[in-house]
């Protein structure tokens, strides 16, 4: 764990980004994306939200693929 | 000492080494009341440094390079890595829900890859160690055949940490130690929107909060965008062990932990 933070600090002295973890406001997200997907599921139903998931993300990467791959 | 001599040796460029020391020399660990005062915080982190940066049991070298015995590197090295613990809140955190640094993480991902929503990448990683532990030792041997511990890390695009879970021996496949973690078993704690998830390779149990790829024969298939998924996949993946690798080339001693475990004390 000594070596995570110190490969953390020597990345944040490489960016230069000393403000990056600093307290800071929060900015309120729209009140209407209420996060429900996180609601206790058995295994299966877990695995079958995840596969659903997965699906859209493909359609949508598919969709977008480029023409030459 | 020219500047690459210093970075090889002790794993960080001059300035950070400056600003490290000057971040941990007034914490408490380096006080003490006796009459005979401790070393100067700057002599026990450049050990320390030093045997973090050597493979193996890298004591001895780093007892006769800085000219000091064997048990006061140890001690040295003991103190500062509590230094350094200390500082984890600081240097090892995921980024508050809704805060600007949570939303640089998610753009720095969203522009890196074609995973719009995708906030980290999740792997585990093996830290070998030197010596057969005595404490059920047994459960410390890994698929190599190797004692090892496991660690569970994420990382965002920029190959930063932003959330390590270790602890485990590492015959616990990294699935199993996964769903150990609160981020595992309390993801609203961590994910500011109902579209964010993480990527994993197909060895992680896929939820809708972890995406993993298309295990064969459906990621063989050549039409519907399975393999494209999975190229992509693996394209972005990558950074996860990108950062691991980095880790453990900076950190060689990361690569064969010279530690004994003798007691549950000693595993903590």
């Amino acid at each position: 764990m000594a070596c995570v933070v110190l490969h953390n600090f020597c990345h944040e002295q490489k960016e230069d980004e000393t403000s990056y973890y600093q307290p800071e406001a929060i900015v309120p997200d729209d009140e209407d994306e209420i996060d429900n997907v996180d609601q206790g599921l058995s295994v299966l139903a877990e695995r079958q939200a995840g596969n659903e998931w997965r699906d859209r993300i493909r359609e949508h990467l598919y969709y977008h693929q480029p023409d030459n791959c | 000492m020219p500047e690459d001599r210093f970075l090889s040796f002790f794993r960080l460029s001059l300035p950070a080494f400056i600003t490290l020391q000057n971040l941990i020399r007034t914490d408490i660990i380096f006080q003490n009341n006796s009459y005979n005062q401790q070393a100067d915080p700057t002599i026990q982190l450049a050990c320390t440094l030093y045997h973090f940066g050597q493979y193996g049991n890298s004591t001895v070298r780093a007892a006769e390079q800085l000219e000091i015995g064997e048990g006061t590197t140890r001690l040295y090295v003991y103190r500062t890595t509590i230094a350094l613990l200390r500082q984890l809140p600081h240097y090892l955190v995921w980024p508050t829900k809704g805060s600007l640094s949570y939303r640089e993480m998610r753009i720095g991902i969203d522009n890196s890859c074609d995973f719009i929503g995708c906030v980290g990448f999740v792997d585990g990683c093996d830290i070998n160690l030197q010596y057969a532990p005595s404490y059920h030792g047994e459960t410390y041997m890994n698929r190599k055949k190797k004692y090892a511990i496991n660690i569970q890390g994420i990382c965002n695009a920029s190959r930063r940490f932003t959330y390590v879970s270790s602890g485990f021996p590492a015959s616990v496949g990294d699935p199993s130690v996964f769903a150990t973690t609160n981020f595992f078993r309390y993801p609203h704690l961590f994910f500011a929107k109902p579209d964010e998830y993480i990527l994993g390779d197909k060895i992680y149990r896929i939820t809708r909060r972890c995406v993993t790829l298309f295990k064969d024969p459906l990621g063989r298939q050549e039409v519907g965008g399975y393999r494209w998924f999975n190229w992509c996949h693996a394209h972005a993946r990558v950074k996860i062990e990108h950062t691991f690798g980095i880790l453990k080339n900076r950190f060689r001693s990361l690569q064969c932990l010279p530690i004994k475990i003798r007691s549950a004390q000693d595993h903590c």
